[in-house]
């Protein structure tokens, strides 16, 4: 080979690729890049040729189609108030801006974080270049913030160029933007788990029950944020029914905060995974673990019955009593209806995706071996 | 049995070259497997990586780090193997190949394997 042995591409070149690579795939794509290293240019050459496709590769593993429509409907509707600006281009630009940041945030992701106590697998130690990996909690702060300040900056590049297109109704978005964020933060966290690509086949007995621990941690704080969830509704509801002027109104928030107590029951009877207990041998693990996931994948297929139809009956009842009762409010009632059914088509999808995940899981368990 | 999962021209191609590369079936030596199988085709190396993550999706190869090695830089090399899944769908594709070959040899006569591909006109 007329190779030169020393030689490696100039560092700080190397550098820029290293942040622009995937962390998943940083390790061994920086290594071919650099043993198939002649000079500057063939190596800047071969970046470009690689990149777009590994980035590509990434997006495609990693892109939660379900989940990022949901959150698309949750930006358009619920935080730029797509439906109350002087176009849908108005709110539709920055949701897509925030989209797309989410979607490249996803992809250049690194690995998911131990939960607290646990260690590192032995053995596998963590690959140079890539980062140690931060808490959900703060991933999804980084998220939101980095999307805020793309759309802002959106915001400033519009306002010199096309100022109809900015964002209005600024009232509305100072009670939307606020609460808009708390509720991104909180679908981020639920979906910090997700890796994308498969998992290993073999495992030590530390590496199984790291990824038990980690499963159990992201169960326990998806649990957790559905119950404060459904506190903060039944909060919401009893303001609203205090102060609601009209029967149905009243009825409509008591209907709600029933399905909020019933899917908070449901969560604490049903959905609460028991932790592993210590000392188990690799195949009760194992075990274990696949009964734990059955429980999910069971629960994920059955979320429509038990998650969104409980809380499905107070705005259906509005809907048919406002139609009712004044027939020129049917327009309106139809569509907030409308947009329940999509949310719950949506989260119907993201529920389907996790269960298919979990299944795949189950199958690769089936045959998984231990490491020594 | 689940039959295996159907896999395109270009997938044959990269898991053909992850056979052949055996225990040292790496990004880099599996490109270069792929352009030698492609003959004058000049591929890109993330189209290969693409492809292998599309395939260890699908179940058909699996992959691991090896140690770190100074001559990259001290990176370590992703490693990949085809999983009985896998050796099954090349198979399959192998033979149904093999059959084209067969109906388009039976048309237009061996000679058209030799040299530059000119089909003869049809009989």
């Amino acid at each position: 080979m007329d190779r030169k042995v020393d030689a490696r591409p100039p560092a700080l070149i190397e550098r820029i690729v290293q942040r622009l690579v995937p962390a998943a795939s940083r390790e061994h794509v920086l290594g071919d890049l650099c043993e198939r290293y002649r000079s500057p240019p063939q190596y800047l050459r071969d970046v470009l040729r690689t990149l777009p496709l590994i980035i590509a590769s990434r997006l495609r593993r990693t892109f939660n189609a379900p989940l990022m429509g949901f959150l698309a409907f949750v930006l358009w509707y619920g935080v730029f108030y797509g439906n109350l600006q002087r176009s849908w281009l108005v709110a539709t630009l920055p949701t897509m801006i925030c989209i797309a940041v989410l979607a490249l945030r996803d992809v250049y992701r690194g690995p998911a974080p131990s939960p607290p106590g646990v260690r590192a697998a032995p053995g596998v130690p963590a690959a140079p270049g890539v980062p140690s990996a931060p808490s959900p909690a703060r991933r999804a702060a980084v998220d939101l913030m980095v999307a805020a300040a793309c759309v802002l900056l959106a915001q400033v590049a519009l306002a010199h160029s096309a100022p109809q297109l900015l964002l209005s109704q600024w009232r509305a978005l100072r009670v939307g933007l606020p609460l808009g964020a708390i509720t991104l933060f909180f679908i981020r966290l639920q979906g910090a788990g997700a890796t994308g690509g498969p998992q290993p086949r073999a495992l030590s007995m530390a590496e199984l029950t790291s990824e038990v621990r980690r499963f159990e941690a992201a169960c326990r704080r998806a649990n957790r944020i559905e119950i404060g969830a459904g506190w903060a509704l039944i909060a919401c509801c009893g303001l609203f029914a205090w102060s609601a002027a009209t029967s149905i109104a009243t009825a409509t928030c008591a209907l709600t905060a029933a399905g909020a107590l019933f899917v908070i029951w449901f969560l604490r009877r049903h959905v609460q995974l028991a932790p592993m207990p210590e000392g188990l041998s690799f195949s009760q693990s194992l075990a274990f673990y696949r009964d734990s996931l059955a429980r999910k994948v069971l629960h994920a297929r059955t979320l429509l019955v038990w998650y969104v139809l409980p809380l499905a009956v107070g705005p259906a009842v509005f809907a048919v009593a406002t139609v009712r009762k004044a027939p020129s409010h049917a327009t309106a009632a139809v569509k907030a209806l409308a947009a329940f059914v999509v949310i719950g088509a949506l989260l119907a999808g993201v529920a389907a995706r996790a269960a298919r995940g979990l299944a795949r899981r189950i199958d690769e368990l089936e045959t998984l071996t231990e490491r020594a | 049995m689940r039959p295996p999962p159907s896999v395109g021209q270009f997938e044959q191609l990269v898991m053909t070259a992850v056979l052949r590369c055996g225990r040292n079936a790496y990004g880099v030596t599996i490109h270069a497997a792929v352009e030698a199988l492609a003959g004058a085709r000049s591929i890109s190396l993330g189209a290969v990586y693409a492809t292998l993550d599309r395939l260890e999706d699908k179940g058909l190869i699996s992959s691991w780090l090896s140690d770190p090695t100074p001559e990259r830089g001290g990176r370590a090399k992703r490693h990949y193997r085809l999983e009985p899944g896998g050796e099954r769908a090349l198979r399959d594709s192998a033979l149904t190949a093999r059959r084209v070959c067969a109906a388009v040899e039976e048309v237009w006569g061996t000679h058209t394997w030799t040299g530059k591909w000119t089909p003869a006109r049809p009989r």
